[in-house]
């Protein structure tokens, strides 16, 4: 199962399965980001890129105004996906 | 292996079930149990979204030997919709020009050794075929 929290102010945490089915949940919860957030990834075991999609559209919107997201704790399936569709290259991930 | 999943997002963990189910039997790790739910969630959201107006069912069906996996995805009674040619994505673009359309199956290319397309009377057959390591 999918969840996005916010556990404090600019720090968004993923848990569970982030797939196609979870794009209006997810994007309740990214729309809302106005500041620079870090999103910890360490739950999530999976994403596709309807996930991906949702990551790039908040990156491209908060760039605008000089502000990003940061990734962490991904694990290494999630890590390959991220440099294989070259968002290793968009996103600081650490 | 086969099954058959309603045309829907919803389907999707009910995928992972049989995936992992699949995966179980064939004592495959859980590298390769992201890679199945990987492709095959690209390909089953593209038959969702592009192919609506089919309303049947889509079939899954899995198998393999120690060499290989293959993939065979089945989408009835649906229009000419080829995902294989789709333009590769410039991943080095900058992210204002970057898109997220036709990722999936740029990244579907990365995962899999062979990705096929058929058309047969009015179904619409993918084949994907993984090799696994010895």
């Amino acid at each position: 199962m999918f969840n996005a929290t916010v556990p404090e102010e600019g720090r968004i945490r993923l848990s569970g399965r982030f797939d196609a089915a979870q794009v209006e949940k997810a994007r309740a919860v990214f729309d809302q980001i106005k500041d620079s957030t870090t999103v910890d990834f360490a739950e999530l075991d999976y994403i596709s890129s309807a996930g991906l999609g949702i990551l790039l559209m908040t990156q491209r919107r908060l760039r605008e105004s000089g502000k990003s997201l940061k990734l962490i704790n991904m694990n290494k399936h999630i890590g390959d996906v991220f440099q294989y569709a070259g968002f290793d290259r968009i996103f600081e991930i650490t | 292996m086969e099954k058959k999943f309603r045309k829907d997002f919803s389907s999707l963990e009910s995928i992972d079930e049989f995936v992992r189910s699949f995966a179980a039997g064939h004592a495959l790790d859980e590298n390769m149990v992201f890679t199945l739910n990987f492709v095959i969630e690209e390909i089953f959201t593209n038959m969702v979204k592009y192919q609506p107006s089919g309303r049947n069912d889509v079939s899954i069906d899995i198998s393999g030997d120690t060499r290989a996996l293959r993939i065979r995805m089945t989408d009835y009674g649906v229009d000419y919709f080829d995902p294989t040619t789709a333009p590769p994505v410039d991943t080095g673009k900058p992210i204002t020009e970057r898109k997220p359309g036709g990722l999936g199956v740029h990244l579907v290319r990365k995962y899999v050794d062979e990705f096929r397309y058929e058309y047969l009377g009015s179904d619409s057959v993918i084949t994907m075929v993984k090799k696994l390591k010895a």
